[in-house]
């Protein structure tokens, strides 16, 4: 077989897992932050570096005329849009028809497009004296209407916020699929009936506990530019950077990622003042940094979720869906975010709305609008939240019409396992799956432990939700949905040290998913060196392989692979050396707790590198010297694996006061071979409370002229542990057929299905009094005020 | 603005500070006392990152102004050292109760608090207790199972 | 958002205090627990110049006996009255309604006296010290004068504090009260928010009821129907009850929508409700 990097070497198509994977490892991770020694963005230390306050937009849509700087403000400190005036706007493109982007300037130019727009800067030794001068620099706007309703907007258009642009209309696709157009039309005829719902979601932002931050510096040693950030995405966004700063090569920039506090996708996108500061460094002869506070994360982070969906399926007496009609319109903010963009959601909740379902006849409608408010972003899931809770909400209406059990209904339509492989209506090649089982596990797991007794005054309700799960991607599936950054693979370089210890620099950037473990556990289980050998290092673009972050549910199949592969790589190397010094054949060597065992004699791992670099005379002169390897991965198939899950939420109700209490929550997923169930139950749990979150307590609020009500955490609620009830999760496992060991990308997928099962369950508890539930989220007001028309008069 | 002198024993160390009046504890130990544990995830009140122990009190960091706190102790995550401590980190580990880290030095605070009051008598206390700190990685039951496992550590 | 600048001032006595106040005239605000005026800095909602600082006036600190002599020294923490253990009704009553003011580190420093101050229309002390009569002691240049505090609170965040005055304790007739009955009922949509509804309902030793809701626009309202139903009937109907705390409801938040008067009506009834069932 040809040595290249990215073919498996010495691969089983069914990798022997024994030991390490499986298995429930506690994180390395955990010692330092444990000792209270971690290191996020504010805790880095620069000597004399300055702290930044941005003068951000008071006003949300306006003609800006200037600043006036108060005489007090030392006027070297500060710099507004003139002094960028050389570098250019953010693009954010996408490779499809209909796409209307809009450039994104660094500070705002002419006009603001929403409150909490940057407008200018200033420098100060402290940030509290960086924020008095900011608070003496007034912009001067002239205020224009502001936008706030993308359906009022795509109905009734208004003055386009972007001048370049005819009108606020981002993106518009729609599709017709199979037969629906005959479908519909014969509907009446063949005695199909159909059910049609309006659905309004709030906007929300995945609000990590740490905000984001900037430390950019000139590198006196080397000259080039230290950009320290808290991003999920170094390599990319090292790239955008340079990209955007013309005076600025890649091979002068270096982004070192520090602890991440959360990301969720907030910290995925390009933003603004990355690339000022970035700027900013070049210019001056000290570090500056920039601590985004929670004000700032609210009106200046990236926002998600907001979708109003008209959704209509067509059904025949025995609960099978015929067709689906659906309409997202999705408001995505003043800006295209780059590299999501404004339409990211809609498109997606589109394409992947019908599920685990057996449904070819489909109709969509994706229509993405600017308007006056804070540019949307990915937030974990993107737009597969809006489309589950889309289907599965009309799913649930569907049964209701029907008089049937939701669940019933749910098994007429599912995709059956003997179907697998199976192309969806949209074009996505679900790999394998067997829906009916985790129907079939969630319901009965339900029966044995739920019910719906309930104290007097509180109606109890049990509600379900599927999702399917596209992760670990490749190229086909990114260029497909006209992203310019076309994503495809994954880097990892292993370094076998004379010491016996394995260091492994990776692309991808945990934050918070445990990676330094998983992927040791994955270079374990082949090197059979022991975890606390194993140096997994990510974050830092001088010192790691170019890699696409981590989004998208892709590390341990785009990066678990790679460091497999790289693992690999090591593993033949050195048995080949082996083989050579022992006489023996690689093959026939036994490899076991990093000791190489032949016939006549063995030879440690650590011997053997030492025999690549200080032992050279020990080495055959047809094999390179050195242990260190760079190893891609670039899956065999790139239409993803797709991971499933069946969620289910039992909720009582208090009918007085329409507050909604979630006593149990039942997650049965399948995401393939699990390397550390420990940390894949984790990720579920936190998908789930943000879920939660969605569904009962966050929106976050603009007044009609644009204004953000919700800028606090009195005002934006997080749950708390008194909202989030003990999580029950049963795992399936159908290892995929392409990755390694068969593990299937996950780490979203918590957070999709709870709207919608939250929402079915609530639906289910004043099914009697056909309360309706179509919006999130689901505020007890909203509840009270129909129990109390229902009751009226009684 | 006029500097104020104040005395704090930060981790058994005293130190004497020079304040500004609006410097709050929570920038004070960060950035004075170098105990980085102390995290500001919202600065007004609410989720719990920047708790301290305060004169063996719980407190909000980012809501007590510095000057208020001349001759305090204050205890950090750093300078958690007893058994008390030991069994709640153990136990954090073991049950994967921190993902990203940032609200972990506040929960160990308030779980240390819960624990040495024992106010951990169920899960519905635990919880609580817990209310005001908050996290969004770990959906909070690996760190309620870490504190209910504690507990039954330290006192089975 | 770091805070403003602003002067600090930390008198050791009420007198040094008040004096201080008076010389430095509006742009002073006292700083008691912080635990609400630091969030309304940060956000720049008040910006005085001076805070003085009232943490280190020994006379305005809890005392021992406060459940006794029934005087709330105004910078008692809402924790002190969380961690007693003192069995009398008031004990028990003030202890249960400390326990649910936002989250612990938050009780540990704010005060009942920057609470009542504050009169915030969800506020919980406000609330319970008009259902209980409660009085406020005011100390300025002037000299030292009480009021009611059903009179002091004067609207939504507002009171009849001079600018040269200090609230040095809220004070309640202990042996007046009387209290042989007390429930509340604090609806929270997330836990340590601020109150969706809250309504405190106590019986004194006398046979009469106080029943009292807070969470309004205005600010807290007492419910006197309500507390003439219960002072004259032995028993009740639930919807009798229930009946009577819409009306009183209804009465004082005439713009409300119906969900928000049914929900503080029927949290209303549950106050009373646990009332009732006190041993």
């Amino acid at each position: 077989m040809q040595q290249n990097a990215t073919s498996p070497v010495h691969a089983s198509t069914a990798d022997h897992h024994g030991q390490m994977i499986g298995q429930r490892v506690a994180r390395r991770e955990d010692a330092r932050h444990l000792a209270g020694a971690a290191a996020f963005i504010a805790d880095l230390n620069a000597p004399g570096c300055l702290e930044i306050a941005f003068v951000r937009s008071p006003v949300a849509h306006g003609i800006l005329k200037g600043v006036d700087i108060a005489p007090d403000v030392p006027i070297d400190m500060v710099r507004h849009a003139e002094h960028f005036a050389h570098l250019p706007p953010i693009r954010a493109n996408l490779l499809r028809d209909g796409y209307n982007g809009a450039p994104y300037p660094l500070l705002a130019t002419g006009k603001v497009r929403f409150v909490g727009e940057p407008i200018a800067l200033v420098m100060a030794p402290t940030r509290a004296q960086a924020e008095q001068w900011a608070e003496q620099i007034v912009p001067r706007i002239e205020a224009l209407p502001a936008v706030i309703d993308a359906r009022d907007e795509w109905e009734h258009p208004t003055i386009p916020l972007h001048e370049d642009l005819s009108s606020n209309l981002i993106m518009r696709t729609q599709r017709s699929v199979g037969e629906f157009d005959h479908i519909v039309q014969e509907a009446g005829m063949s005695g199909l009936q159909h059910v049609t719902r309006d659905f309004k979601m709030a906007r929300v932002l995945a609000s990590p506990l740490e905000g984001r931050g900037v430390m950019a510096l000139r590198d006196k040693a080397t000259g080039a530019i230290h950009l320290h950030l808290s991003t999920q995405r170094p390599h990319l966004i090292r790239s955008f950077v340079a990209e955007q700063i013309p005076a600025l090569r890649e091979s002068d920039l270096r982004v070192i990622v520090p602890d991440v506090g959360g990301g969720f996708g907030t910290k995925s996108n390009l933003y603004p003042e990355e690339v000022l500061l970035t700027a900013l460094a070049m210019e001056l002869d000290h570090p500056v940094r920039w601590i985004e506070d929670r004000y700032e994360h609210f009106v200046a982070s990236n926002h998600a979720r907001q979708h109003d969906q008209r959704i209509t399926a067509y059904f025949d007496g025995d609960g099978r869906i015929h067709a689906v009609d659906a309409t997202f319109i999705v408001d995505g903010g003043a800006y295209c975010a780059k590299t999501s963009t404004g339409a990211i959601e809609a498109n997606m909740a589109a394409n992947i709305m019908l599920g685990p379902y057996d449904i070819q006849h489909y109709r969509y409608e994706a229509i993405s609008l600017y308007t006056n408010k804070s540019p949307m972003g990915p937030y974990r899931g993107v737009g597969r939240p809006g489309g589950c809770f889309a289907m599965e909400r009309i799913i649930d209406e569907v049964a209701h019409e029907l008089g049937m059990d939701p669940v019933e209904t749910r098994r007429r339509n599912l995709i059956p396992s003997s179907a697998m492989p199976y192309v969806t209506a949209t074009g996505l090649h679900y790999d394998s799956g067997d829906y009916l089982e985790a129907v079939n596990a969630a319901e009965q797991r339900v029966l044995e432990r739920w019910n719906r007794d309930a104290p007097p005054g509180r109606r109890a309700g049990i509600g379900y939700a599927m999702l399917v799960e596209q992760a670990g991607h490749g190229s086909v599936e990114w260029f497909r949905r006209g992203s310019p950054t076309v994503y495809g693979h994954e880097a990892a370089r292993a370094t076998l040290n004379g010491d016996g210890t394995l260091e492994i620099d990776v692309g991808t950037l945990a934050h918070g998913q445990g990676h330094a473990t998983s992927y040791a556990q994955i270079a374990s289980e082949l090197t059979t060196l022991p975890l606390d050998a194993i140096r997994i290092r990510q974050g830092d673009t001088a010192a790691t392989p170019y890699g696409m972050g981590t989004v998208a549910s892709r590390s341990l199949v785009m990066g678990g692979g790679a460091v497999a592969q790289a693992c690999r790589m090591i593993v033949d190397k050195a048995r080949r050396i082996a083989a050579a010094n022992l006489s023996d054949t690689a093959d026939a060597l036994r490899l076991e707790n990093g000791v190489l065992h032949g016939a006549q004699g063995q030879l440690t791992l650590a011997e053997i590198a030492l025999i690549t670099s200080v032992q050279i005379h020990k080495l055959p002169k047809d094999i390179e010297p050195g242990m260190s390897v760079q190893a891609f991965y670039r899956p065999s198939v790139e239409t993803g694996t797709f991971s499933y899950a069946v969620h289910a939420a039992r909720v009582e109700v208090d009918e007085d006061t329409g507050f909604v209490d979630i006593t149990d929550y039942l997650v049965v997923e399948d995401c393939g071979t699990v390397v550390n169930p420990l940390i894949v139950d984790g990720q579920i749990m936190g998908g789930v409370a943000q879920g939660i979150g969605q569904a009962l307590y966050e929106a976050m609020r603009y007044n009609a002229d644009g204004q953000p009500e919700t800028v606090t955490f009195g005002d934006y609620a997080l749950p708390s542990a008194m909202e989030v009830p003990r999580i029950d999760i049963i795992h399936l496992h159908t290892p995929s057929p392409f990755s390694v060991f068969g593990v299937k990308g996950m780490g979203e997928g918590g957070s999709v299905p709870p709207p919608a099962a939250i929402a079915n369950a609530v639906r289910d508890a004043l099914l009697a009094e056909d309360i309706a539930v179509n919006c999130t989220p689901i505020t007890p007001d909203y509840l009270l005020d129909q129990i109390l028309a229902r009751t009226e008069g009684q | 603005m006029n500097r104020i002198p104040i005395n704090l024993t930060v981790n058994g160390r005293t130190t004497e500070l020079s304040v500004e009046p609006n410097a709050t504890l929570a920038d004070s130990l960060r950035e004075q006392a170098g105990t980085h544990s102390v995290h500001l995830g919202c600065e007004h009140g609410v989720c719990g990152a920047c708790n301290v122990y305060l004169n063996g009190a719980v407190v909000r960091s980012c809501l007590t102004l510095t000057a208020t706190c001349d001759g305090m102790e204050i205890t950090t995550l750093e300078g958690l050292s007893d058994a008390t401590a030991a069994a709640l980190k153990d136990a954090m580990h073991r049950c994967h109760g921190l993902q990203c880290g940032f609200c972990t030095p506040g929960m160990i605070i308030t779980g240390h608090d819960m624990l040495t009051r024992k106010l951990c008598n169920s899960e519905t206390e635990i919880r609580q207790q817990l209310c005001g700190n908050i996290c969004r990685c770990t959906g909070y039951q690996a760190i309620v199972t870490a504190i209910a496992s504690a507990q039954e550590e330290i006192s089975p | 958002m770091k805070l403003p600048y602003f002067e600090h001032r930390a008198p050791d006595s009420l007198e040094e205090a008040i004096a201080t106040l008076a010389a430095l005239g509006s742009d002073v605000k006292l700083l008691a627990g912080g635990q609400s005026l630091l969030p309304a800095m940060r956000y720049r909602l008040s910006q005085p110049s001076v805070l003085l600082d009232l943490s280190r006036i020994e006379d305005l600190r809890l005392k021992d006996d406060a459940l006794r002599s029934g005087r709330i020294d105004a910078m008692s923490t809402h924790a002190q009255f969380a961690h007693q253990n003192d069995p009398t009704p008031l004990g028990r009553l003030m202890a249960a309604h400390a326990q649910q003011i936002a989250f612990p580190a938050v009780r540990t420093r704010g005060t009942v006296g920057g609470s009542v101050v504050h009169a915030d229309p969800a506020g919980d002390w406000p609330l319970l010290f008009l259902a209980l009569g409660a009085q406020v002691e005011l100390s300025g240049q002037r000299g030292t004068r009480r009021m009611a505090l059903s009179s002091f609170i004067s609207g939504p965040m507002q009171t009849d504090i001079a600018l040269d005055e200090i609230l040095t304790a809220v004070l309640l007739d202990v042996s007046a009260l009387g209290l042989t009955h007390w429930g509340r009922a604090k609806l929270m949509h997330r836990a340590g928010e601020y109150a969706v509804s809250s309504a405190v309902a106590v019986r004194r030793a006398g046979g009469e009821w106080s029943c009292w809701i807070g969470a309004i626009e205005a600010g807290p309202a007492p419910m006197t129907q309500c507390a003439e139903l219960l002072r004259s009937h032995s028993s009740l109907k639930h919807k009798d009850m229930l009946a009577c705390a819409y009306e009183d409801v209804r009465a004082v938040c005439p713009e409300s929508g119906q969900a928000a008067v049914h929900r503080h009506a029927v949290n209303l009834t549950r106050a009373i409700a646990q009332a009732l069932e006190t041993q």
